[in-house]
């Protein structure tokens, strides 16, 4: 098997599984995702059930933590420092990701979904990547990596 | 209630993707670094060829007319260089102290793969949409609405005024992932998953961000 192949079935394998599990979960649901944030409290309050996808989401975490201690602690995995505009790029994209319910794989998750409406999402998010791309020389701001 | 998974297997499915994708493909798991390659197609392009033009380049041709650029911009730098001149990269970066200082043990493990071709992110981007269609044919809810559902439209607006709330929301999640170097995959999971500090912070105040929005929203409406 060539390495070009065996790279598109790794890299689709895990596209597919992702995509899945973001819709599976519901994290591809405006509500549900509007329902996480707001923490619930608009719909009963802080129940197990409108918790659901927060306890998904930091279990995923603790179950990454563990996974990554326990199979590749000694790997030489790239780091991610703190650097300029770590704080304000986050604070827009998670005002983005509360207004229309998706980070940038739910996007394209939920045009696999059928909701055409994420066409304008998704628009959106190439567009602002390609902004941040044009501007970022003029303010002297660093593109982090040529892939994360 | 709504045929979604319940917390535990969310947590055990994502968590199993983040880890295994770094031990299979050898790359930290990311989504919104990947989209933004597809904003400058023509320059990915051009790295993938020069990679590839790297790879199959006679080494030891390489190394050596590399060997003389350095000596032409620097002058001859003497005989040890060229005696002691690392055999791989990692020796090289040891020898210059890049990574590693000298006190350290010499990294083991898996080493961090080149990225991968445009073409198969692509191929990554659109099976995560086959993944996403595969989910909704499964649960029966394929199809239900082209829209984002009654509670988007409850909370912000429909039709046109709709399209420009996602097209702008989708601005700053493209420019925000853009400026803090990854998203709910890349820092959430993956970055946090491993303590990287700028991940921790990422995810701290993109998490806070989306509260507080979410919860105006909700107010609004209460």
């Amino acid at each position: 098997m060539s390495d070009r192949l065996r790279s598109h079935l790794a890299m689709g394998a895990f596209g597919l599984a992702l995509g899945f599990t973001i819709s599976a979960a519901g994290l591809s649901d405006w509500g549900e995702v509007h329902r996480m944030f707001s923490l619930g409290l608009f719909a009963g309050g802080p129940s197990a059930g409108n918790l659901r996808l927060l306890l998904g989401f930091a279990g995923a975490v603790a179950f990454s933590l563990a996974g990554f201690w326990l199979l590749a602690r000694h790997d030489q995995i790239p780091v991610k420092p703190i650097r300029a505009g770590t704080i304000s790029g986050a604070l827009l994209f998670g005002a983005g990701w509360a207004v229309t319910g998706a980070c940038p794989a739910a996007a394209l998750v939920q045009l696999g979904e059928g909701k055409a409406a994420a066409l304008a999402t998704l628009a959106g998010i190439l567009a602002g990547a390609w902004l941040h791309e044009k501007t970022r020389r003029r303010f002297h701001w660093s593109r982090h990596s040529c892939v994360d | 209630m709504s045929g979604f998974w319940p917390w535990w297997l969310t947590a055990l499915a994502l968590g199993s993707v983040t880890v295994g994708y770094w031990i299979v493909v050898r790359r930290p798991l990311g989504v919104s670094g990947v989209l933004a390659r597809f904003t400058r197609v023509g320059e990915e392009l051009e790295f993938d060829r020069g990679v590839a033009a790297v790879n199959n380049a006679d080494q030891s041709a390489l190394e050596a007319e590399m060997l003389a650029l350095t000596q032409e911009a620097f002058g001859d730098i003497g005989g040890p260089l060229a005696a002691d001149t690392p055999s791989t990269a990692g020796d090289a970066q040891a020898a210059l102290g890049v990574m590693e200082p000298a006190t350290h043990a010499p990294a083991t493990g898996r080493a961090c793969a080149p990225v991968p071709r445009l073409g198969a992110h692509l191929t990554f981007l659109a099976m995560l949409l086959a993944g996403g269609a595969l989910a909704a044919l499964w649960r029966g809810a394929w199809g239900t609405g082209s829209g984002m559902g009654e509670a988007f439209s409850t909370h912000l607006a429909s039709g046109p005024a709709g399209l420009a709330v996602l097209g702008g929301g989708g601005l700053l999640v493209g420019f925000g992932t853009a400026m803090c170097g990854g998203c709910s995959a890349g820092h959430g999971l993956t970055g946090t998953g491993r303590l990287m500090p700028g991940s921790l912070v990422s995810t701290a105040f993109f998490f806070a961000a989306a509260v507080c929005v979410a919860m105006l929203l909700g107010w609004r409406l209460s």
